[in-house]
């Protein structure tokens, strides 16, 4: 076997350990590279959360599971530090039955936050509010477009929707302001476009998973999206445009350091491909 | 056969109907008609979601009961099942105490258990195919045809332009010649234009596909949702 | 720390170890965490359905005295029908279930055409065609936009070329179709440039975590429980695994000379 053969057919848990070295490296002894530069899209989704003045409400829909926390619950917090910051008045909810723990923890802790750094307390019920989860993805959100406390007659928490003060004045969705969506795939922000926002003429921002960010493009060229932050990278481009450390800043260094390896792994393939003669047989 | 088998199709046709035209349809009581009908759609949901958890429940206690192979992780996953019913049956459903409620610091039982279990299992089965992208790229990933050169070209292109390291080397060398060849703009350019218009397409196609689907639902031409052998 | 967080720590920890032991080879520990999750989320999911939607939205309103007689019927419905969608476990009793999935399909249908031939359809249809020609100032940057406009036209249509298998791709439709693939391969490449980024983000969590979970405060949750599950998996391959005579483990072959991968 010569060695363009050997590599081609190389075991590929060889290949496993080299990538988990190289993300396991800027962990064990962190370093420094280059700064973060925010992107258009970044600084549209900063810049609309951004206009609207205080007390004005506002809808987040952490539509994520466990599988894509690293991704958008830095995003979550972020929102979420930002309108506390701003003296905004949100409603939380989820479209993923298996994201309500971590919503309830983020709203928990960025409380406890906004109270210890930006000497502002937010109460419950009045400032904000979760609101929980429902079945039926799409179905809720078309419910909402029409009468929000048919749709979710209590809270997360068993307490009548009515009864909070921050549900005075709010029917439906045309009642917020600003609608965010930090999703991960179905349902998501697809079904925000079709069924909230094309029909309530919401002003709406996204955040996703890197994966699915190539697919909010139309959306932002149509109008049908105001801004988007795509994946971890897009989530550290938020914290330091508002100069808020948070937990996405931190593997920048890791998913650079991984993305040149992804690269010289293509490159490598490609070279021993051509050197072997094998792109030559049909 | 008229209630097996005509009747639901009757009901997919003129609840189907009547919601397409809803849409056009703007008064108040087509609206209060549209809300009602998404309560009941998410209460109906409900209840097909306890089916399907049902089914595998079903499909393990018979592993359980015959002794097949590995009938041992299945009493596993019933005694994990149990556990998360009862502390979430327990807690009412919330991982953390309500707001104005004392409690510990790591939240309820069922979040204890939904923090330390159901987290760190879903998101490392996602982390793992990290390792499977990175094998991909080495072993499969080869430039056979034009078209699968241009998905390389691109693919690097973007993993350069995605690396702060990538864009700061990029600035500094090529992108000093003019500000419009900083590769961030490039990137900009590429995701807003290239990629931006084939997913349009794909997006309208789709789209197209869905109106197709959703016609033949309510025409009754496709009836597969009503299971059976042909009753 | 109190003794149920560190317990925390350490049933995530190994938890997260196991799952990653698959890299090297399927193994019991492994399938142990994949059932303990499947259970976890098949019990998150029925408490979710219960106390989440169906105990607060429809058991608490029936049974409510504030709520009057109509209300309770219209909202008896969805859960007769609901109830009766129970009964498609049961193959016999199969046909009961069909009126509901008969509304939650044809309802879900009915709604979907009007948005999607709005938001989708005529919205995206008519952001195709931007201003092709540059207005204001003759200047680069215009020229530029009015480039990239015309070429989101054209890319549009030969990938809605593409998948248009209603007629023969011959003569100029053929020759839309091929643009079409290559457009699409040049959308997937950047595509896998933003999954690769995707993943590598989860996998740096996992590890920042095993690394949080390595201190003195943790017990040094995450090199015990490495050394434990190392040596299982070396007993699990050199004393437990059964090897029945004729049996060894199949290796792979190497594929022939001149075969394509």
């Amino acid at each position: 076997m010569n060695a363009s053969e050997f590599f081609l057919n190389l075991d590929r848990r060889w290949i496993f350990l080299v990538i988990g070295l190289v993300v396991l490296l800027p962990i064990v002894r962190p370093f420094d590279l280059p700064g973060i530069k925010p992107t258009d899209q970044s600084k549209n989704y900063f810049d609309t959360m951004n206009a609207v003045p205080e007390g004005t409400k506002i809808l987040i829909s952490a539509d994520f599971d466990p599988g894509s926390k690293p991704e958008l619950y830095p995003m979550l917090e972020a929102t979420l530090r930002h309108a506390f910051k701003k003296k905004l008045r949100i409603v939380v909810m989820t479209l993923w039955l298996t994201g309500i723990g971590m919503v309830e923890k983020a709203i928990k802790d960025n409380v406890a936050y906004a109270k210890d750094h930006f000497g502002v307390e937010p109460q419950e019920g009045k400032d904000y509010v979760f609101i929980g989860w429902k079945t039926g993805g799409s179905a809720v959100v078309i419910g909402m477009g029409v009468n929000i406390l048919e749709m979710f007659s209590q809270d997360n928490y068993g307490k009548p929707l009515a009864e909070h003060p921050i549900m005075a004045g709010v029917k439906s969705l045309k009642d917020f302001k600003i609608v965010v969506s930090l999703s991960a795939g179905t349902p998501g922000f697809k079904e925000w476009v079709q069924y909230g926002v094309q029909k309530n003429n919401l002003t709406f921002v996204g955040g996703c998973t890197g994966i699915i960010i190539p697919e909010a493009y139309p959306y932002l060229q149509a109008g049908q999206m105001k801004g988007v932050l795509g994946g971890m990278k897009g989530a550290a481009e938020y914290e330091k445009l508002l100069n808020i450390p948070g937990t996405a800043t931190g593997g920048m260094v890791a998913l650079s350091l991984a993305q040149f390896m992804i690269i010289l792994l293509v490159a490598a393939c490609n070279i021993i491909y051509i050197a072997s003669g094998r792109w030559r047989k049909p | 056969m008229f209630v097996k088998r005509t009747l639901p199709m009757l009901v997919a046709f003129g609840v189907g109907f009547a919601f397409a035209l809803q849409y056009y349809l703007p008064f108040s009581f087509s609206e209060d008609a549209l809300s009602a009908t998404s309560k009941w759609y998410s209460i109906i949901a409900s209840f097909a979601l306890l089916l399907g958890i049902v089914s595998v429940i079903q499909s393990h206690a018979r592993k359980i009961q015959t002794q097949s192979v590995g009938w041992g992780y299945s009493l596993v996953l019933f005694f994990a099942f149990a556990s998360m019913v009862m502390m979430g049956a327990f807690s009412a459903g919330n991982a953390e105490t309500p707001p104005g409620v004392k409690g510990p610091i790591y939240g309820t039982s069922y979040g204890w258990l939904y923090n330390n279990a159901m987290i760190p299992l879903q998101t490392t089965m996602f982390a793992t195919l990290a390792f499977y992208v990175a094998s991909a790229a080495f072993r499969a990933f080869r430039a056979k045809t034009f078209g699968a050169f241009l998905l390389l070209f691109f693919a690097v292109v973007m993993l350069f332009g995605k690396a702060s390291l990538g864009v700061t080397l990029w600035d500094e060398s090529i992108g000093t010649i003019h500000a419009s060849l900083q590769l961030d703009r490039i990137i900009e350019w590429l995701m807003g234009t290239l990629n931006m218009s084939a997913r349009r397409a794909i997006l309208i196609g789709v789209a197209l596909g869905m109106i197709a689907t959703s016609l033949k639902i309510i025409f009754g031409i496709e009836r597969t949702y009503l299971g059976g052998k042909g009753e | 720390m109190t003794f149920l967080e560190i317990l925390g720590i350490w049933f995530a920890t190994a938890m997260t170890l196991f799952i990653l032991s698959f890299l090297y080879k399927d193994n019991p520990f492994y399938k142990l965490a994949e059932n303990i999750f499947v259970g976890v989320t098949l019990g998150y999911s029925v408490v979710g359905a219960i106390w989440k939607t169906i105990y607060p939205e429809w058991v608490v309103p029936l049974f409510s005295s504030d709520v009057g007689i109509w209300r309770k019927g219209f909202l008896l419905i969805p859960g007769v029908l609901g109830i009766l969608a129970l009964a498609r476990i049961i193959p016999k009793l199969n046909w009961l279930s069909r009126p509901a999935f008969a509304f939650v399909m044809g309802w879900g249908a009915g709604v979907a055409i009007p948005t999607a031939v709005d938001a989708f359809v005529l919205k995206h249809t008519s952001k195709t065609v931007s201003a092709i020609l540059p207005g204001g100032e003759f200047t680069f940057g215009a020229v530029f936009t009015a480039f990239s406009n015309l070429l989101i036209v054209v890319i549009v249509l030969c990938v809605l070329v593409y998948f248009f298998f209603s007629i023969e791709h011959r003569g100029p439709i053929r020759v839309a179709s091929r643009l079409g693939v290559l457009f699409l391969m040049v959308a997937f490449g950047i595509a896998y440039g933003n999954t690769v980024m995707g993943r590598m983000a989860l996998l740096y969590n996992r590890f920042f975590e095993l690394k949080q979970n390595a201190s003195g405060e943790s017990y040094f949750a995450t090199p015990i429980l490495v050394l434990v599950t190392v040596l299982g998996l070396i007993v699990h391959e050199v004393w437990i695994k059964p090897r029945p005579p004729g049996t060894e483990d199949v290796q792979l072959e190497k594929p022939p000379e001149g075969a394509s991968t």
